[in-house]
C-alpha cells in the first residue's frame, strides 16, 4: 500500500457560494446598473463638500430663477442659489434618513422578530397580534403626530421613519425565525446542548441574512421617499439644509415660471429609488433557489 | 376500424439544459370501445405522447408526427377546431386528482361547465345532468355534494368527480393518466370497477397509462409497452402475459410480486437520459441479452404473432432466452 | 365565514379602543399644551389655570379620557378653536376624501390586475417587458412629484385640466371629475404598480396549476381558462395586497390633497397638527383609525368570501 500525497485542496463551501451568487448577480445588467447608481447616491452624498461647484446656501440676487448655463449647470433658484449644488447637498438627507432609518428598524425589528419567532409562546403571541395591527398602519400618520411631537427636524423624521419600517422586520424576522428553528441543524444543535443564543448567532441569524438584505433594499426607497414626503410637508428638514423634498415643496409657488424647479429634485429622487429597487429586485432573483440564471 | 390512429409521434422539449426527447416515432391505434393499456416506467413518454394529442403541453414542446381522429389531424389541428374536440370527443383524466380541480370553485360547477360549452344546456338542464353523472360515478349523496368545494371531498371522491366531468358529454375516447396512482390501494380497485363499468355502459374507448401491470391484466384489451419514449412491445393483453417477447417486459413481470414466487427481481440499471436519441437499443445498458449489436443499431418493430409486435434484436420470453 | 368575519370585527374593535388611548394620549403630549392653546397669546398663569378648570383639563386623565370617549360615541366631538363642532367638520370633509380614494382605487385596481394578467400571459414577450417595467417606475415614483409633473403639464402647459381645488359632483359633474381626476391617477399609481407585480405574479402561478391544465383538457376558451379560472385563484392575493396597502393610500390621500388644493379630510389633518388644535386633531385621528379599521374589515370580509376553505369552515386550517 503506497501514500499518496493529497494537494491541499480544501473546498470551501461560504466561499463557493458567495462566488455563484457573485456570478448570478453580474448577469443581471439592471440589477448592476442599480447597484452602480445606488452607490453613486451614496458616494455623492458623503462627498457633497467636495464635488458641488457652490454653497447650497449661497445665494445671488442677480441671478434668481435663471435658466440652466455654463455657471449654473441646472439652473438657480427663487433666491438665486445653484439648483445642481442643492440637488448634490440634498442627496446627505436622503441617503442619511433612507439608511439610518432602515438600520434603525432592523436592529429594533429583528432581535423582537427572532425573540417571537423562536420562543414562541405567549411573547410571540402578543408580538404578532400587535405588529399585524402596526403592520400597515399609516406610517405618515405616525411620523407626522411624531413630528408635531418632538418638533420637525431631519433625527426626528428619520426616528419617525424608522418607527414606521419597524414592523415589517420584526415580522420577516419572526416568520424567518419560525421556519428556521425546524430546520435539522438547528434540532442537532439542540441535540448537542448548544445554548440558543449560541443557536440564534450561529444558525439562525446567518441564513436569514438574505432575506433582510432584499427587504432592506425595498426599506431605505420607502424611508428615502418618506423623508421627502415629511420634508415636503414642512415636517423634516428646516431650511436652510437642503432636501429634495423641500426643495420639490418651494418648486410648487414657481410652476408656471420655472417648472424646471420641480423637475430635478423629482428626477433625483426618482432616480435614487429607482436604483435601490433594481438592485433590491435583482438580489431577490439571486438569491431565490427557483430562477434558474 | 379505428377511432384514432398515431403515426410516427416524436415529442421534443427545448429547455435551457438542452433537448429532451422524450418521445421517438411512437404509433399506435386505438379502436371503437376497446382498452388500450399503455405501460411503462415514470418518464417513459406515456403521459407526454397522450397529451400532445390535445396540445396539453407546455410551449417549450415541439411536437411532430400525425394523429388522425375523425378525419382531422389533432397535431395541425388550433383555436376552436382542437377545443371543439377536448373534454367533447376526446376527453382526459389526470394524474393528481388534488390538485386538478379548481379550488375556488365550487364541484357542480366545474361539471356543469363542460357541459355548458359543449352541450348547451342552461344552468337548470346542467344540474340535472351533473347530478345523474354524480350518480353515474357513485358518488353518494350527489345532490350535496354538486355545492360542495373540492377540498371538503376525499381524493378518490375527486378522482370519481374527474371522471364524471370526463364523460360529461359522452366523449368517443377516455385516456386517464394514471388514474389510480395517488390514491390508496383500496380506493383504487374502486375506481377501475368504475373505469371498466363506463365502457360497458357508454362503449367508450379507453386509453389507460399506468406503471401497475397488474391494473392492465384486470382491464385492458390490448397492451402497448413503452421505454425510453420508444413503443417496445404491443400485444392482447393475454398474449403478453402469456409469451411476453421483449426483455423489457420479461422484467416487468418478474418484478410483480407474487406469493411463492421467492425473491423479487428487479431490472437493474436505470432509466437513460433523455437528452439524445441513441443510435442503438434504448435497453441495451440494462438488457442480459445485450450484445454488439444491440449496442449499436436500433430495433425497429417486428410482428412475431397476431396483434403482437416486438422492437428487439432477441426476443423471447426469458426461459427461451435461458435456453 | 361568519365566524371568521365575527373574530375579525372583535378584533377591529379593539384595534379602535387602543388607537383611541393611543390619539388621547399622543394629543396631550403635543408641546404647547391645550389650555396654553386655547387661551391663545395670553400666557398669564392665572388665566391658564382658570381655562384648565373651565374645560375640566385639570381632571385625571381617566376621567377626562372617560368624557371623551363617552362623548365621541355619541357623534360629540367637542369644539375646535374656532368654536366650531368637530363632528360637522369632519362629516363634511369625509366625503371629499372618500370620492378621492374610491377613485384612486379604482383606477389603480382596474388598471393593476389589466396588466398584471396581460404580463403573466405574454410573459416574456414585449407586452410583459413594458408592463413589468412601468410598474417598477410606479413603485419608484414619488406620487406628490408625479402630481407637480401632473399639475405643469395638464394645467398649467396644456390648459386641460385645473390645477387644484374641489367642485361638489352635486354642483357640477364633470368639473367634479376634471379636479379629481389627476389627484386621482397620482394617488392610484403606487397601487395599481404594487397590484401590478402582485397579480402577474400569482398569475403566472395559477396558470402553471394542475387546475388550469384540466380547464383546457375540458376544451373551455382562452378566455374562460384565463379570465375564470386561473384570476379566480389569484384574486385572493389581490385582496389581501389591497388591504395591505390601504395605510398607504390613506398616507398618501393627505399629501395629494395637499398640493391639489382639496379641502377634504386629509388635508384637514396636517391643518389641526399645524394649528395645533387638539381637540380637533383627537377627532380626527379617531375617525381615521375607525374608518382604516373598518376599511380593512371589509377587505376581509371579501376575502373570506374568495377563500373558499374560510367561506366554508371558517378557518383555513381543516
Amino acid at each position: 500500500m503506497s501514500y499518496v500525497e493529497t494537494s491541499a485542496v480544501t473546498i470551501n463551501p461560504r466561499a463557493r457560494r458567495r462566488r455563484l451568487l457573485r456570478k448570478r448577480f453580474l448577469r443581471r445588467p439592471l440589477a448592476v446598473a442599480g447597484l452602480v447608481v445606488a452607490i453613486g447616491f451614496i458616494l455623492m452624498a458623503i462627498l457633497a463638500p467636495l464635488i458641488a461647484p457652490y454653497s447650497p446656501s449661497a445665494t445671488d440676487f442677480n441671478a434668481l430663477l435663471a435658466k440652466p448655463s455654463r455657471e449654473h449647470l441646472l439652473g438657480t433658484d427663487e433666491l438665486g442659489r445653484d439648483v445642481l449644488s442643492r440637488i448634490i447637498w440634498g442627496s446627505r438627507a436622503s441617503i442619511e434618513a433612507g439608511v439610518l432609518a432602515t438600520g434603525l428598524a432592523i436592529a429594533v425589528g429583528v432581535p423582537i422578530g427572532i425573540v417571537a419567532g423562536y420562543f414562541r409562546g405567549w411573547p410571540d403571541t402578543v408580538i404578532a397580534r400587535l405588529t399585524d395591527v402596526l403592520l400597515a398602519f399609516p406610517f405618515l400618520i405616525v411620523a407626522v403626530g411624531l413630528a408635531a411631537i418632538l418638533g420637525p427636524s431631519l433625527t426626528n423624521a428619520t426616528i419617525a421613519l424608522g418607527i414606521g419600517a419597524t414592523p415589517v422586520f420584526i415580522r420577516i424576522a419572526r416568520g424567518e425565525a419560525l421556519s428556521l428553528r425546524e430546520e435539522d441543524y438547528v434540532r442537532a444543535a439542540v441535540a448537542n446542548g448548544a445554548s440558543d443564543v449560541r443557536i440564534i448567532v450561529r444558525h439562525v441569524v446567518p441564513n436569514m441574512t438574505s432575506t433582510l438584505i432584499v427587504q432592506a433594499t425595498i426599506a431605505i426607497p420607502a424611508a428615502i421617499i418618506g423623508e421627502a414626503v415629511l420634508s415636503f410637508l414642512g415636517l423634516g428638514v428646516q431650511p436652510p439644509t437642503p432636501s429634495w423634498g423641500v426643495m420639490l415643496a418651494d418648486a410648487q409657488s414657481y410652476l408656471s415660471q420655472a417648472p424646471r424647479l420641480a423637475v430635478y429634485p423629482g428626477l433625483a429622487i426618482f432616480f435614487c429609488s429607482l436604483s435601490f429597487n433594481l438592485l433590491g429586485d435583482g438580489l431577490r432573483d439571486v438569491f431565490d433557489p427557483r430562477t434558474t440564471r | 376500424m379505428s377511432l384514432l390512429e398515431v403515426d410516427d409521434l416524436s415529442v421534443r422539449f427545448e429547455t435551457d439544459d438542452g433537448t429532451v426527447h422524450a418521445v421517438d416515432r411512437l404509433s399506435f391505434e386505438v379502436g371503437a370501445g376497446e382498452v388500450l393499456g399503455i405501460v411503462g416506467e415514470s418518464g417513459c413518454g406515456k403521459s407526454v405522447s397522450l397529451m400532445s394529442l390535445l396540445g396539453l403541453l407546455p410551449e417549450t414542446a415541439v411536437v411532430s408526427g400525425r394523429a388522425t381522429f375523425d378525419g382531422i389531424d389533432l397535431l395541425a389541428a388550433r383555436g376552436t377546431a382542437l377545443r371543439s374536440i377536448r373534454g367533447r370527443k376526446i376527453a382526459f383524466v389526470f394524474q393528481e386528482p388534488m390538485t386538478s380541480l379548481n379550488p375556488a370553485f365550487k364541484v357542480g360547477n366545474q361539471i356543469g361547465e363542460v357541459l355548458r360549452r359543449h352541450l348547451g344546456l342552461d344552468r337548470a338542464a346542467a344540474r340535472k345532468r351533473t347530478i345523474e353523472l354524480l350518480e353515474l360515478v357513485r358518488i353518494p349523496s350527489a345532490e350535496r355534494r354538486l355545492d360542495e368545494f373540492p377540498h371538503q371531498l376525499s381524493g378518490g371522491m375527486r378522482q370519481r368527480v374527474m371522471i364524471a366531468m370526463a364523460v360529461a358529454c359522452d366523449p368517443k375516447i377516455l385516456i386517464a393518466d394514471e388514474p389510480t396512482t395517488a390514491l390508496d390501494v383500496t380506493i383504487q380497485a374502486g375506481i377501475l370497477d368504475l373505469v371498466r363499468d363506463i365502457r360497458e355502459r357508454l362503449g367508450t374507448a379507453i386509453v389507460l397509462i399506468t406503471h401497475n401491470l397488474g391494473v392492465v391484466a384486470d382491464i385492458a384489451d390490448r397492451v402497448l409497452v413503452m421505454y425510453a419514449g420508444r413503443k417496445v412491445e404491443e400485444a392482447p393483453v393475454a398474449e403478453l402475459f402469456a409469451r411476453p417477447q421483449h426483455p423489457y417486459t420479461n422484467g416487468l413481470l418478474a418484478a410483480v410480486p407474487r406469493p411463492g414466487a421467492g425473491r423479487l427481481r428487479e431490472i437493474p440499471g436505470r432509466v437513460p437520459s433523455l437528452a439524445e436519441i441513441p443510435q442503438a437499443c434504448a435497453f441495451a445498458p440494462r438488457c442480459p441479452r445485450a450484445d454488439a449489436i444491440t449496442r449499436s443499431s436500433v430495433p425497429e418493430l417486428r410482428t412475431v404473432g397476431p396483434g403482437h409486435m416486438v422492437a428487439c434484436f432477441h426476443p423471447g420470453t426469458d426461459a427461451e432466452a435461458a435456453a | 365565514m361568519g365566524g371568521f368575519v365575527l373574530r375579525k370585527a372583535g378584533a377591529a374593535l379593539i384595534v379602535v379602543f387602543c388607537s383611541s388611548i393611543v390619539v388621547f394620549i399622543g394629543a396631550r403630549a403635543l408641546p404647547g399644551g391645550p389650555a396654553e392653546a386655547l387661551g391663545g397669546e395670553n400666557r398669564d398663569p392665572a388665566v391658564v389655570a382658570a381655562i384648565k378648570h373651565a374645560y375640566g383639563l385639570d381632571r385625571p386623565l381617566p376621567v377626562q379620557y372617560v368624557k371623551w370617549i363617552t362623548h365621541a360615541v355619541q357623534g360629540d366631538l367637542g369644539l375646535d378653536a374656532r368654536q366650531l363642532p368637530v363632528a360637522h367638520t369632519i362629516v363634511t370633509r369625509i366625503p371629499i376624501t372618500l370620492e378621492l380614494a374610491f377613485l384612486a382605487v379604482l383606477i389603480g385596481t382596474v388598471f393593476g390586475v389589466l396588466t398584471g394578467v396581460i404580463a403573466a400571459v405574454r410573459r416574456g414577450k414585449l407586452s410583459d417587458h413594458a408592463a413589468t417595467t412601468s410598474a417598477l417606475v410606479g413603485l419608484s415614483v414619488p406620487h406628490f412629484w408625479l402630481g407637480l409633473l401632473m399639475i405643469i403639464v395638464f394645467a398649467v402647459n396644456l390648459q386641460w385640466l385645473p390645477a387644484g381645488g374641489y367642485v361638489p359632483f352635486s354642483q357640477d359633474p364633470i368639473g367634479n371629475l376634471e379636479h379629481m381626476v389627476m389627484p386621482a391617477i397620482v394617488l392610484g399609481t403606487g397601487l395599481s404598480a404594487v397590484l401590478m407585480r402582485q397579480t402577474r405574479s400569482a398569475m403566472l402561478t395559477s396558470l402553471g396549476a394542475d387546475y388550469v391544465r384540466t380547464a383546457r383538457a375540458k376544451g373551455l376558451s382562452e378566455w374562460s381558462v384565463v379570465g375564470k379560472h386561473a384570476l379566480r385563484n389569484s384574486l385572493i392575493t389581490v385582496t389581501t395586497v389591497v388591504g395591505l396597502q390601504l395605510g398607504a393610500l390613506i398616507s398618501g390621500a393627505v399629501i395629494t390633497e395637499q398640493i391639489f388644493v382639496i379641502p377634504g379630510f386629509g388635508r384637514l389633518t396636517i391643518e389641526a397638527i399645524n394649528e395645533r388644535d387638539y381637540t380637533l386633531l383627537q377627532g380626527v385621528v379617531l375617525v381615521a383609525a375607525t374608518g382604516y379599521v373598518v376599511v380593512n374589515l371589509l377587505v376581509d370580509v371579501v376575502y373570506s368570501f374568495l377563500n373558499p376553505r374560510i367561506r366554508v369552515s371558517g378557518s383555513a386550517t381543516p
